[in-house]
C-alpha cells in the first residue's frame, strides 16, 4: 500500500457526510498499520524524534559541528611548519649529497623564517576559531535585544515629537515651576551674615545679665545631674551649673556659639537638640533644660521633644522649659518678634498639657521677667477706673517669660 | 464621548492590529476615534499613537471616553494604565495562548502569557462589557468570571488578499525548489501551539507512504528562533525536500501561494478564531484541520475536521483524501464560499457597534 493513495471516498456531492469520510480515513490508518505499511509505533517515534531535536537545539552547538569548524581544525593540523618536512631527494645521481650541502647553508635562515611563520599562523588560527564560533552559534538573543533597541529609539523619537509639539511652552512652564519652588525654599531658609553672639548680646542681654537672670534655675537643678542643656547658646546656664558642681553638657547648633563656649572650658557639642536627646540612653538623664528654645521649634518637634524627654529623663528627674509668655501682650511689642527665627510662641496651658499627657508626675509654672514697673499704667485714684487699669496692666504687662518645671 | 482603542503592540500583518484599524475606520463614521499602543512599529506611526499620549481626563473636562482594550498578552504597564485611566472600558478578547506551550522553549514569553490571563482577572470588575471574537473565547471569559460577555466576530476582510495581484514569479520559484505536484498550504506563524511540527510529521507520512509527489508550503514567520530551527532540523532530518518554510513573504507572494494551493492544512492545537481558515474559504481552497479550540466553531461543516488528538497518520490520510477526492473538494469549496459570508466585515461591524452602543 506504500506510496499509493487510496481511492477517494465515494459519496453524492450534495450529500457529503464528513463524519462518514472521517470514519473511512480512520479505517485506512488502521489498515495501513496492520498491513505493516508503517514502521511499528511510527507516531511515537516521530514525537520522540522531535523532542530530541528541541533538546539538541537548546544546547548551543559547538563550532566543530559546522563545516567552518572543520576547516579551522584542518588548518590547525597543518600549521606545524618545519624543515623536517622538506625533502632533500634528488632525481640526479649523486644529487642528494649536493642538496644536503646547499640545504645546510640555507637551513639557518629558513629556520628563522619558519619560526616567524609558525607564530603568525598560530595567531591567525586563534582568530579563525573565534570567528567560526561567532558565525556558527545561533544569535539567540539578537531578536529580543533588537526589539528593546527599537523600542528605545521609538521612545526617544516620541520625546522629540513631544518637544516639537509643546516644547518651548512646556519647558517655560517647567522653568517657572522650578523658579517658584526655589523662591519658596529660599524664603524658608535663614542664614544671617551677623553673628548670633552679637544678636544675643544686643537683645537678650550681656553675659553678666544672663548669669544673674538664670541663677535661680541653676539652683533648682542641683541634684538633678547629669543635665543636658538643649540650645545652650553662649553657655551661661552651663557656667552656673559648673559653679554649683552639677555635671552637665550642652548642645548648640550655631558653630560660633559652640566654639565660644568651648573656649570657656564648657562641654558644649555642636548638633541638633532633638537628635542629642534621642541619642541619650533611656532614663540616663537627671535634667533637661531648654532656655528660650521651644519657640524656635515646629509643633511636631515640640511634642516629639516632650515625649523623648519623658523617656530619657529618669523618674524623679527634672525638665525645665523656659520660653516667652504669649499671655503678655508686652512681649509682642518688645521681645518676640525681635528674633526672626522664632516660629511661634508656645502657650503655657498647652505645654502643661503636653507634660501631663507624657506622664510627668508634677508640673509647676514659674512666671519670670516682669516688664519694668515704669511701663505699667498708673492708677488715677478713682476706684472703678483703677480696677480697669489693673485689669489692663495684667493683660498688657504680664510676665514676659515663664518656665515650666516638670518632675518625671 | 469618544471611542478609542488600546492594544499592547501594533505591528503590520498582525491580525489584531488589522482588526483595530478596521474598527477605527468604522468608529470614525460616528465620531473621533484613535488607536493607542504601548509598542508601535515604525511603519504604523501615522495610524497608531503611543499610549502615553492618551489624553488624561483632566484635559477633556472630566468627560469619560469609551475605551476598547484588545487583550492578547500580558503587560504590566498596560494593566496599570487600564486601572487608572478613569474611562469606561470594553475588553475585546482575542485569546491568550496557554503558557504551557512556551514554558520550555521561551520561559520569558510564557510568563507574559501567564500574566495576560492574571491581568484579565484583575480587569474583570472594571469592565462595562466584555467582547470575545468567538464563542470559544467567550466561554473562557465566562470561566474567568466576567459577568457580561458577548460574541463579536473579528472585523477582517477575509477576501482582502484577493485584491493583491499574485506575484507571477512565485509559482515558478516554488517549482524550482519543490518540483511539480499537488500543493498543501499552511499559513500562520511558526509557533509551538500551532503544531507546525505535527504538520511536518504528517507531511512526512504522506510523502513517504501515500502521495510521494505532494508538496507542502509553510508560509509564515517564526517568531521563536528555537522552534523555527527545530522545524528546519525536522525538514532536514526527515528528508522533506518537497516541503519549504517560506519565512517572511510579501502580500503578493502570499496571494501566489493561495493561487497554487490545492488544500489548506493546519495541525494547530490552540486558536481563538484562526483567520487563515476563513481566508481559505474565501480563496476557494478546501481545508483540513483538527477539532481544537475555536476551530470547529470557525469551520462549521465547511472543511474536513479530524479528531482533536489526531496524529500524523490520520492527518496524512486526510491530506490524501482532500488531494484525491475532487467531488469532496468541490463540495467543501461550495460550503466554504457560503460560510465565509458569515465573516463579512459588514455583519461583524454591525454586531460590534450594536454591542458597543448598548453600553455607550
Amino acid at each position: 500500500m506504500a506510496g499509493v493513495a487510496s481511492p477517494p471516498v465515494e459519496q453524492e456531492p450534495d450529500s457529503v457526510d464528513l463524519d462518514a469520510v472521517l470514519s473511512q480515513l480512520k479505517e485506512r490508518v488502521a489498515a495501513r498499520r496492520s498491513s505493516g505499511a508503517y514502521p511499528v509505533a511510527l507516531e511515537a517515534q516521530l514525537a520522540e524524534h522531535f523532542q530530541r531535536l528541541i533538546a539538541h537545539r537548546k544546547q548551543e552547538p559547538p563550532p566543530q559541528d559546522s563545516y567552518l569548524g572543520e576547516l579551522v581544525d584542518q588548518l590547525d593540523g597543518r600549521s606545524d611548519f618545519g624543515l623536517h618536512k622538506v625533502s632533500y631527494d634528488s632525481g640526479v645521481p649523486g644529487g642528494d649529497a649536493l642538496h644536503r650541502a646547499i640545504g645546510k647553508v640555507v637551513a639557518r635562515q629558513n629556520a628563522s623564517v619558519l619560526q616567524q611563520l609558525d607564530h603568525w599562523a598560530q595567531l591567525v588560527n586563534e582568530m579563525l576559531k573565534v570567528l567560526a564560533h561567532i558565525a556558527t552559534v545561533p544569535p539567540r538573543h539578537f531578536h529580543d535585544d533588537m526589539w528593546k533597541e527599537v523600542d528605545g529609539v521609538l521612545q526617544r523619537m516620541a520625546d522629540v515629537e513631544r518637544m516639537e509639539a509643546g516644547g518651548p511652552a512646556a519647558v517655560a512652564s517647567l522653568a517657572a515651576r522650578v523658579a517658584a519652588l526655589e523662591e519658596t525654599a529660599g524664603k524658608q531658609s535663614f542664614d544671617p551674615w551677623y553673628s548670633n553672639d552679637a544678636f544675643e548680646t544686643a537683645f537678650r542681654g550681656s553675659r553678666e545679665e544672663m548669669l544673674d537672670r538664670y541663677a535661680d534655675l541653676a539652683d533648682e537643678l542641683v541634684g538633678y545631674d547629669p543635665v543636658l542643656d538643649i540650645g545652650c547658646g553662649r553657655g551661661e546656664l552651663l557656667t552656673l551649673l559648673a559653679e554649683r558642681s552639677v555635671p552637665a553638657w550642652g548642645v548648640e547648633i550655631d558653630e560660633t556659639l559652640v566654639s565660644g563656649a568651648v573656649a570657656q572650658g564648657l562641654d558644649v557639642r555642636r548638633g541638633d537638640g532633638l537628635a542629642s536627646l534621642r541619642d541619650a540612653a533611656p532614663a540616663s538623664l537627671g535634667g533637661v533644660t531648654l532656655i528660650q528654645v521651644i519657640e524656635h521649634l515646629t509643633p511636631q518637634q515640640a511634642v516629639d521633644l516632650v515625649a523623648l524627654a519623658a523617656d530619657r529623663v529618669r523618674p524623679g528627674g527634672k525638665v525645665v522649659i523656659e520660653t516667652v509668655n504669649p499671655q503678655s501682650l508686652y512681649v509682642y511689642a518688645h521681645a518676640f518678634y525681635v528674633d526672626p527665627t522664632h516660629v511661634r510662641p508656645v502657650h503655657p496651658a498647652w505645654l502643661l498639657f503636653l507634660f501631663e499627657q507624657a506622664g510627668f508626675a508634677s508640673t509647676v509654672i514659674d512666671w519670670r521677667s516682669p516688664p519694668p514697673e515704669v511701663d505699667r499704667l498708673e492708677p488715677v485714684g478713682d476706684a472703678a477706673h483703677d480696677a480697669n487699669v489693673e485689669r489692663l496692666n495684667q493683660l498688657l504687662f504680664a510676665a514676659q517669660d515663664y518656665a515650666v518645671v516638670a518632675i518625671r | 464621548m469618544e471611542i478609542h482603542q488600546v492594544l499592547v503592540s501594533a505591528s503590520p500583518a498582525d491580525a489584531i492590529t488589522d482588526a483595530a484599524l478596521r474598527l477605527r475606520d468604522l468608529l470614525r463614521r460616528i465620531g473621533s476615534s484613535e488607536i493607542y499602543a504601548l509598542h508601535v512599529h515604525p511603519g504604523l506611526a501615522h495610524d497608531v499613537r503611543r499610549l502615553r499620549h492618551y489624553p488624561p481626563p483632566v484635559e477633556r473636562g472630566g468627560e469619560r471616553n469609551l475605551l476598547v482594550f484588545h487583550a492578547s498578552i500580558g503587560e504590566p504597564e498596560m494593566l496599570s494604565f487600564l486601572l487608572a485611566h478613569g474611562d469606561r472600558l470594553v475588553v475585546m478578547y482575542h485569546n491568550i495562548t496557554p503558557a504551557s506551550y512556551y514554558q520550555d522553549l521561551d520561559p520569558g514569553f510564557a510568563a507574559l502569557l501567564e500574566a495576560g490571563r492574571a491581568e484579565l482577572r484583575f480587569l474583570r470588575d472594571k469592565v462595562d462589557l466584555a467582547l470575545a471574537v468567538s464563542r470559544y473565547n467567550a466561554a473562557e471569559l465566562v470561566a474567568m468570571g466576567f459577568p457580561d460577555v458577548r460574541v463579536s466576530p473579528l472585523l477582517v476582510d477575509v477576501a482582502g488578499p484577493r485584491g493583491v495581484a499574485p506575484d507571477p514569479g512565485m509559482p515558478g520559484e516554488l517549482e524550482r525548489i519543490l518540483g511539480k505536484g499537488p500543493t498543501l498550504l499552511y499559513v500562520g506563524q511558526l509557533l509551538p501551539h500551532k503544531r507546525v511540527d505535527l504538520l511536518l510529521q504528517a507531511f512526512h507520512v504522506l510523502s513517504t507512504h501515500i502521495v510521494p509527489e505532494a508538496r507542502l508550503v509553510v508560509a509564515g514567520i517564526g517568531r521563536l528562533p528555537l522552534y523555527r530551527q527545530a522545524l528546519e532540523g525536522l525538514i532536514h532530518q526527515l528528508g522533506l525536500y518537497r516541503a519549504t518554510l517560506t519565512g517572511h513573504i510579501s502580500a503578493a507572494e502570499l496571494a501566489a501561494c493561495w493561487s497554487v494551493a490545492d488544500v489548506f492544512v493546519t495541525a494547530s492545537e490552540h486558536e481563538g478564531f484562526c483567520m487563515p481558515l476563513a481566508e481559505s474559504m474565501a480563496h476557494g481552497v478546501p481545508l483540513l484541520a483538527r477539532r481544537c479550540a475555536a476551530i470547529p466553531e470557525t469551520v462549521g461543516d465547511a472543511g474536513l475536521l479530524v479528531d482533536a488528538d489526531a496524529g500524523p497518520e490520520l492527518l496524512a490520510e486526510g491530506m490524501a483524501e482532500l488531494l484525491g477526492n475532487a467531488p469532496l473538494r468541490d463540495e467543501l469549496c461550495r460550503r466554504g464560499a457560503e460560510r465565509v459570508q458569515a465573516f463579512q466585515p459588514q455583519r461583524a461591524a454591525e454586531t460590534f457597534l450594536r454591542h458597543l452602543l448598548s453600553v455607550a
